[in-house]
């Protein structure tokens, strides 16, 4: 199905769009010095930091967005509508609201008290939380979502097999739910990775502890554009990339 | 080896039926699809949200979750667990009883064997042909060592062929042991059945010993589920009277006035479009459907059916007025009011 | 100084803060109109500021406009090294405020005549009301213990402290680098921080925080310069208001702000 002819023309412009502003990034970086803009230290310490704690938000989302999709997908009625939309309200706050939101849980004046608040104010597990926090809801949809499409068949003849519920989890349920955890996990390596205004809000900025790439882009970027330019082209790489992976197995699936 | 009574209601789909299997005895449930059997099983095997049903094994009440029922389930669509090798498959029931990795690996391969499918261990699911998975599925079930086996459908979208060789495969492993199988299919019923209840819109409309229901069944529908015509009438005179004046010579039978009936196969029953002077007890009737069955077509009346070459059938249409001959001398035996619970 | 004092003093500028900032949003959307309004014969000043400016020169413009009938002065407001950016991209405008020499440096090609400073800003130190880390002085932030959050070397803010950090003989080890003013004074407003280095004009920006003053702030002193712009669609008028804000009302003003004097 293509759509009526008239489509084309906005398309185009959608695409265009997206596009310019990634071509002008692309102009904006200075070719002969990239390496060396990509490889100084702030930048290898900011990568090096970003990739680090996206890779343990990651990991948090599997140990806690899993569990949570299983049990919205258990809930029924207005209830689980409530939920969802709670759970998944991160997906669409502004970054900076999230920050706050974070700040008055998890800060030193927060709900969490200044003893545990205070222990994790300006610390990179600061970081991870606020990356965690904005990236979860990929994991909770896309579980959420394949145990949707499931229809129970396999867990319930495991359990006259004799398996325990565990068992069932473990050996039945989450294999066959690997593509959509697989596509959770990349989705959400890829906006930890971006994750820039509630970090900057929650958990501040120093080098080799809380600056990570995007602030340090957001830093230099007053001194020296070329800098910025090429710390962007990285993650925009990174970004193009990690999108392509995440959808490629969906395609193949259908 | 366990005795198995159940009492299943399923409200949502109109089920309520209750069924019972000495031990290592095989029940065949028969009936149309959408009849409910399917619930049925599943209820008993206790994967049915929402049902009260009440199963008891050895006359004690079964545990409520499932997998302490240790009642298999052979589900109509395999339920092959796509992500695990064949082998893992059918060791899956005994490492979840807590036999070792080893053990139920052994166990899994001798399954395989008993099955028919020796070599194909390392397989995943999704490259077995039909039938393949089948075996598998038995297998499965069966190495989980259950102490009732439920089988739907067992020989259902398999073709002719697989599905005899299924067949007499599943006559044998069942041997000795307590079964209960789905089926609409005569035939199964026949092959299979120590016992055979017939299912109609979710209850059981007859049940009793396979040689009672399926030679002597009291009511057109069960005889129609094991491939028969019924012709129901009164005792007079030697004869059963389906309608005045009708009248068809029986040998044998209850005393004058009794309901009673005799059964015959279709193919069993001539056919006429004039109105034949010899031969059988000839019946009035209209065709009311035509029904091809391969090589021959079955034309149903309101009273009786006929099996019929495909090219006598051809001038037939509903409204028709036929003649349907039964053959003198059957045998008539008493329909037992109660159990008409139509 | 304004913010420098207690709790009392603070609120009051919060509450004029507040109004000031009610009447600039309804100013700036008159002026919107009047200006998008075919056939208007106001003339327009665009002024590109740096944020820290915000409030004083809303009032700035004020007077200025009260003194010459018929102008409109628009105020833009943003980190000096993104208007300095802007600019660079060939923004249209009539004056150019920043916040410090560097910025005003970059846009040098753009200035047509020679930068005027019209006012000076030094360091201090902003703490959580209450002050329960006991900060008395620069000093007091060399000690791990207290959470300490500055400008990142890279922005003017954070150069200004580094160099009186440096001049004082005090090694700071900030918990965080922030990017600006605005969030080094978020962090001490929300008590993440125990204290924080901000301009003294900020601190009446604050909620919920008190200044500690710095001994010898005043070796490091911020210079705003103005300039009218080559560019500019009204040249003329643009040198006027560079001068006015020299000048005795302009200079009230900034004082009143806690500005010093250039």
């Amino acid at each position: 199905m293509t759509g009526p002819r008239w489509l084309a023309p906005l398309a185009a412009l959608g695409g265009l769009l997206v596009l310019l502003p990634l071509l002008g990034l692309v102009a904006r970086v200075e070719w002969t010095d990239l390496w060396s803009l990509v490889t100084s230290q702030e930048s290898l310490t900011a990568l090096g930091l970003s990739l680090r704690t996206a890779a343990v938000a990651t990991l948090a989302t599997l140990a806690l967005g899993v569990p949570l999709g299983f049990v919205l997908h258990g809930m029924r009625g207005p209830v689980r509508g409530l939920v969802r939309a709670v759970v998944l309200a991160p997906l669409v706050l502004p970054p900076v609201v999230g920050g706050l939101a974070l700040l008055y849980a998890f800060g030193r004046r927060g709900l969490l008290g200044e003893e545990l608040g205070g222990s994790v104010a300006f610390t990179t597990l600061a970081v991870v939380i606020a990356q965690t926090f904005v990236a979860m809801p990929f994991m909770v949809v896309s579980v959420e979502s394949a145990l949707a499409a499931r229809s129970g068949r396999h867990e319930a003849i495991a359990g006259t097999l004799g398996a325990s519920r565990t068992r069932v989890l473990t050996r039945v349920t989450l294999p066959a739910l690997a593509p959509a955890l697989a596509t959770g996990a990349v989705l959400a390596f890829a906006r930890a990775l971006g994750e820039f205004g509630a970090t900057l809000t929650f958990a501040g900025s120093l080098e080799g502890v809380t600056r990570t790439a995007p602030l340090e882009i957001y830093l230099v970027r007053e001194t020296d554009p070329a800098a910025a330019a090429a710390l962007s082209l990285v993650l925009v790489a990174v970004a193009i990339g990690v999108v392509a992976l995440a959808y490629r197995p969906l395609r193949g699936a259908a | 080896m366990t005795a198995l009574t159940a009492r299943v209601r399923v409200p949502a789909r109109g089920v309520d039926a209750a069924v019972e299997v000495s031990s290592g005895a095989t029940l065949v449930l028969l009936g149309p699809n959408g009849s409910g059997k399917s619930t049925v099983l599943e209820a008993v095997a206790g994967i049915v949200p929402g049902a009260d049903a009440r199963v008891t094994l050895d006359g004690t009440d079964a545990p409520r979750a499932p997998r302490d029922r240790r009642i298999g389930l052979l589900s109509q669509d395999d339920a092959l667990f796509p992500t695990m090798s064949v082998r893992d498959n059918v060791a899956f029931g005994p490492r979840s009883r807590g036999l070792g990795r080893a053990a139920a690996r052994e166990a899994a391969d001798a399954w395989l064997a008993r099955v028919g499918l020796d070599g194909l261990g390392d397989r995943r699911p999704g490259a077995l042909s039909g039938g393949q998975a089948r075996r598998v599925a038995i297998a499965r079930a069966l190495a989980a060592e259950p102490r009732v086996m439920l089988l739907d459908e067992p020989f259902a979208g398999l073709d002719v062929v697989v599905a005899s060789e299924v067949r007499g495969l599943v006559a044998g492993l069942l041997t000795g042991v307590t079964a209960v199988v789905t089926t609409h299919d005569a035939l199964d019923a026949h092959a299979l059945a120590d016992t055979v209840a017939v299912m109609e819109a979710g209850s059981v409309a007859e049940s009793g010993t396979a040689a009672e229901v399926l030679t002597r069944p009291r009511t057109a529908f069960a005889a129609r589920m094991g491939g028969r015509v019924l012709v129901e009438g009164t005792m007079r005179g030697g004869a059963l009277e389906i309608a005045a004046g009708v009248r068809v010579p029986v040998g044998g039978g209850p005393g004058a006035g009794v309901r009673a009936g005799v059964t015959a196969h279709p193919g069993d029953v001539a056919l006429a479009l004039a109105a034949p002077v010899s031969g059988p007890a000839w019946v009035v009737d209209a065709v009311r459907g035509l029904e091809p069955r391969g090589d021959v077509v079955r034309v149903h009346g309101a009273l009786l059916a006929a099996d019929v070459p495909v090219e006598a059938a051809a001038g037939l249409e509903a409204g028709t007025p036929v003649w349907f001959g039964v053959p003198r001398g059957l045998e008539a035996y008493a329909l037992t009011s109660g159990a008409a619970a139509r | 100084m304004r913010g420098g004092a207690g709790p009392l003093a603070v609120a009051g500028s919060v509450a004029a803060l507040a109004l000031s900032l009610t009447a600039c949003t309804n100013g700036s959307a008159d002026r919107g109109a009047a200006s998008l309004a075919p056939g208007s014969e106001d003339t327009t000043l665009w002024v590109l500021a740096a944020a820290s400016l915000t409030e004083v020169l809303e009032e700035i413009a004020e007077g200025f406009e009260a003194d010459h009938p018929g102008v409109d002065v628009v105020g833009n407001y943003a980190g000096s090294s993104d208007l300095a950016a802007q600019l660079l991209e060939g923004a249209p405008a009539d004056v150019f405020i920043s916040a410090d020499e560097a910025n005003m440096d970059k846009v040098e090609g753009l200035v047509a005549g020679t930068p005027t400073v019209v006012a000076t800003n030094t360091l201090t130190i902003v703490v959580p009301e209450g002050n329960r880390a006991g900060v008395a002085g620069l000093a007091d932030l060399a000690d791990d213990a207290v959470v300490t959050v500055v400008c990142a070397p890279q922005v003017p803010c954070g150069a200004a402290t580094a160099a009186l950090a440096a001049g004082a003989g005090v090694t700071l080890s900030p918990a965080s680098e922030e990017q600006n003013v605005t969030d080094v004074l978020g962090k001490v407003s929300a008590g993440q921080a125990d204290a924080g280095i901000v301009y003294v004009t900020d601190v009446a920006r604050g909620y919920g925080v008190e200044a500690v003053p710095i001994d010898g702030a005043g070796s490091v002193v911020n210079r705003y310069p103005a300039a009218a712009l080559t560019r500019a669609a009204q040249p003329a008028l643009a040198q006027e208001f560079v001068a006015y804000l020299g000048g005795p009302e302009a200079q009230a003003v900034l004082a009143a702000a806690g500005f010093g004097a250039p």
